[in-house]
């Protein structure tokens, strides 16, 4: 388990585009990843990933789609809860 | 995917062996094959012709469609042989004022020949109606919905190359034996934690083969965006998969109730894609690995608790990797001849697998506009189920719209049980009726 690391979105885009997400384009942080084609058990996947590998656990009232249809509004969510974490 | 793959031969995977065994036990209990129909409902430009010559392009390019399940020698994994000839698909327009119902119900009956079959039938109100039979065995639900894509996707290009060959090695985790191994005692250890509680379902095993029904609830849009504003406090607008699994399990509870069962539980599998979201294939075989849930009857007095309790067990599974132990146990498995599956579920499992079948399968052909053609207005899937525990519930999204269908082997259920269960489904989904609902 690792530190949040500065170049987050970077990380996520990784994790998404090498686990989850196969559109033959390259996502960017502002892409809309449900139009894109990421469901909702693609998020969950996606949380537990992002759990295992920063620690940082997304309580059931922060999985909403504004905070998970881009990779920005993703980072902004883990970082807000990893400062309140620490 | 690769090409080029004319003379060989396409190994099944774990899931598909899984399915195998299934298709196995319908058939030795006269239920026959394991397979599905898939509706869609398109406007009246749609070109049977245009339709027609784009499959034919398809099956050229993909000879799994006309393979040959070959099994090897003592305990060889199952194959498909191709022989070099191009797929088989057999192609039928009924005329206009053909009765629907039945023709769906004798293609649940999987009679026909091969692993893929489109019928089109006009309707009386000028749309047409297409619909694709599939054989499990080389189709789950996002593969037939790839198909069509491809289909669409050739109809709409008479120049476009087909994919060719698009079925996939055997998925799933490699790596040391014993690394393996603790991963498949996390879903040993979780099967029999269920199996420790007695397990429901509505239909015993047949004593005779009994035909498959099935009953489609299409909601309007509004209803639809009612249903999600209700379940947003549990599923924050996203993840409603626990929800819908919720609605399933209260509507079996409540025929249940009716029939005065108490201190049992229900289990449920649900399908987890091993496909990337948005990948073009590969098309064939079963890409999935599965989850097994369970509640028991006395958590199902409360539909929002129960979808909690639900999405707590889809993360701890998630955490356990029990999607990972489930393709690497039937990995294990493929060797297995049908007998040893067969002896399994009579013994251990006490003749059934789970208490019904239930999935969400999302958005309905995103992306996917027109069919030669024809402008999709809507479409769902039926699946077959077999019995045990001969029941299950399906949901799907177009545009918009939800679609619920109910799969049911005659018999498995009265007429008022019926009425129970959907109306159920419609009040746990809806609060109350609201407007009109179509069925």
């Amino acid at each position: 388990m690792q530190a949040i690391p500065s170049d987050l979105e970077k990380a996520l885009i990784f994790i998404i585009e090498e686990k989850l997400l196969d559109t033959g384009l390259r996502l960017h942080v502002d892409t809309d990843l449900f139009a894109e084609g990421l469901d909702s058990m693609g998020i969950m996947q996606l949380m537990i990933l992002i759990e295992q590998e920063y620690g940082v656990v997304v309580p059931a009232g922060e999985v909403t789609r504004d905070n998970f249809s881009t990779v920005n509004g993703m980072a902004s969510l883990l970082r807000r809860l990893a400062t309140n974490r620490s | 995917m690769t090409g080029g793959r004319r003379d060989r031969r396409a190994p099944l995977g774990g899931c598909d062996c899984y399915l195998l065994a299934l298709d196995d036990l319908m058939r030795r209990s006269g239920q026959g094959r394991h397979v599905g129909v898939t509706q869609v409902e398109v406007d009246e430009n749609f070109s049977f012709v245009v339709w027609r010559d784009a499959v034919e392009r398809f099956a050229a390019a993909q000879p799994i469609l006309g393979a040959r399940l070959r099994r090897g020698w003592l305990l060889g994994v199952p194959y498909w042989e191709m022989k070099g000839s191009p797929g088989m698909v057999s192609m039928q327009e009924h005329p206009a004022g053909t009765e629907l119902p039945t023709v769906i119900q004798d293609l649940l009956r999987g009679e026909w020949s091969g692993a893929l079959r489109f019928d089109v039938i006009k309707n009386e109100s000028r749309g047409v109606t297409v619909l694709m039979s599939w054989s499990h065995l080389l189709f789950d639900a996002r593969g037939v919905e790839l198909t069509l894509a491809e289909v669409a996707r050739l109809a709409a290009d008479p120049a476009a190359s087909p994919e060719s060959d698009s079925w996939a090695e055997p998925f799933g985790r490699r790596g040391p034996f014993l690394e393996r191994f603790k991963v498949v005692r996390t879903f040993v250890e979780r099967y029999w934690q269920i199996r420790s509680r007695r397990v429901f379902s509505l239909g015993a095993p047949p004593a005779e083969a009994s035909a498959m029904s099935y009953e489609v609830c299409r909601f309007g849009l509004r209803e639809s965006e009612a249903m999600k504003v209700r379940a947003e406090p549990v599923t924050g607008g996203i993840f409603a998969l626990p929800w819908f699994l919720a609605v399933a399990m209260r509507a079996h509870a409540a025929v249940l109730a009716r029939r005065g069962a108490v201190d049992g539980s229900l289990e449920c599998a649900i399908s987890v894609q091993g496909r990337k979201r948005g990948a073009r294939g590969p098309i064939f075989q079963n890409q999935v690995s599965q989850l097994f849930f369970s509640s028991p009857l006395e958590a199902m007095a409360d539909l929002s608790s129960l979808a909690r309790d639900l999405q707590q067990q889809f993360s701890d599974m998630l955490r356990q990797q029990c999607d990972a132990a489930f393709v690497v146990m039937v990995d294990w498995m493929r060797r297995l001849p049908a007998f040893a599956y067969r002896r399994f579920v009579r013994r251990e499992a006490s003749g059934q697998i789970v208490s019904f079948y239930h999935a969400h399968t999302g958005n309905f052909l995103p992306g996917v506009d027109e069919l030669a053609g024809g402008r999709i207005l809507d479409g769902w899937h039926i699946p077959s189920v077999p019995q045990p525990p001969g029941t299950g519930l399906f949901f799907s999204e177009r545009g918009g719209r939800l679609t619920a269908v109910v799969c049911w082997r005659e018999g498995v259920w009265s007429d008022e049980e019926r009425e129970i269960f959907k109306n159920l489904v419609k009040s746990d989904l809806l609060e109350r009726f609201q407007s009109q609902v179509e069925v």
